[in-house]
């Protein structure tokens, strides 16, 4: 029996969003990352980052921190940017629970790449740092391993004990599509770092 | 000619195993790989019975950086290409998973390299 992960998953999505408008409101509003107590790779992320940052992430980018509110509404303008080119477009769509989200752009395989322009212009920044802030901390990462582990366990996925969090990712992507496929993919959308996992538009 | 049982049974026995060895041959997802500068990636797209479709990306030499998947699936008679699993930062694997879709077809890959070298959307078929 799985815990109830939605229920886990809201509180979890509760305390991160406390603790990042905690942060972001220590921040003066501008973009000073040396005042802030960032992460490293956070901090390389934003020393990265060129005067050639599209205007439409500029102010979701400005304080080094994106919650998700910010990560939602850049989702949003590449949807409807997408729509404008034409493109019949599904989202934004769920990813991992909200961890993550996404869309669809339905169309011919020659349709794959037509993303691109509205991606670079307002999401690819905002999106990257969401990711970096994603990473889990060494004490996190360690939590995470092994709850993650015993849930794959309970869908009768063996996970050696010895396993990284990445090795366990791994053994639950190489596990898909045998065995309880629906109990394996709730432990992917809850805990997963490599997994990404879209829910059906239509379903 | 008389054949003995036992050699009728071996060779059914061996036919059964080929055939069993050719459909998981036909049915795994076969990957196709490529290289940009000093990253080897690996890329592959599948479909589950559960109506899971997936594009997987692979870091095969621990020399890329970011890596790209994309898959093509189908729901209610209406392909889609979802938008790309992009990896977190220094994990090694990009894979998209769409759940309720009735069939899956391509992938579409990208990773770049270590030293920031990216190369161009890749297929796998």
């Amino acid at each position: 029996m799985l815990p109830n992960v939605e229920g886990m998953w809201r509180l979890f999505k509760a305390v991160a969003a406390i603790s990042i408008v905690i942060s972001a409101s220590a921040c003066s509003g501008s973009v000073d990352s040396a005042e802030v107590d960032l992460r490293p790779e956070v901090r390389a992320f934003l020393e990265r980052l060129g005067d050639d940052l599209p205007e439409p992430q500029r102010a979701a980018l400005g304080d080094g921190v994106i919650v998700f509110a910010e990560y939602e509404a850049a989702y949003e303008r590449t949807v409807n940017c997408l729509r404008e080119q034409g493109l019949k477009v599904e989202g934004p769509l769920l990813v991992n629970r909200g961890r993550f989200l996404g869309y669809a752009v339905a169309g011919g395989p020659g349709d794959a790449l037509s993303d691109a322009v509205c991606r670079r212009e307002h999401l690819e920044y905002v999106d990257e740092l969401w990711r970096i802030q994603a990473l889990p901390t060494d004490a996190e990462m360690e939590t995470i391993r092994r709850e993650y582990a015993a849930c794959l366990a309970a869908a009768g996925v063996a996970v050696e004990d010895s396993a990284t969090l990445q090795e366990v990712d791994q053994v639950a992507g190489e596990a898909l599509g045998t065995g309880n496929t629906e109990q394996l993919m709730a432990c992917v959308e809850l805990y997963s770092l490599g997994i990404f996992v879209q829910g059906s538009h239509n379903g | 000619m008389y054949i003995s049982g036992s050699i009728l049974s071996s060779w059914r026995v061996v036919v059964v195993a080929l055939a069993f060895t050719l459909l998981a041959v036909l049915t795994a997802p076969a990957a196709s790989a490529w290289n940009v500068a000093e990253c080897n990636f690996t890329g592959s797209n599948s479909y589950y019975g559960g109506n899971y479709a997936q594009a997987l990306t692979n870091d095969s030499n621990h020399e890329c950086d970011d890596l790209w998947a994309k898959v093509y699936y189908k729901v209610d008679s209406i392909w889609y290409w979802s938008s790309a699993a992009i990896n977190i930062p220094g994990w090694d694997v990009a894979r998209k998973v769409v759940s309720g879709a009735d069939d899956a077809d391509l992938g579409k890959h990208k990773a770049t390299s270590d030293s920031g070298v990216s190369s161009s959307w890749k297929t796998s078929y």
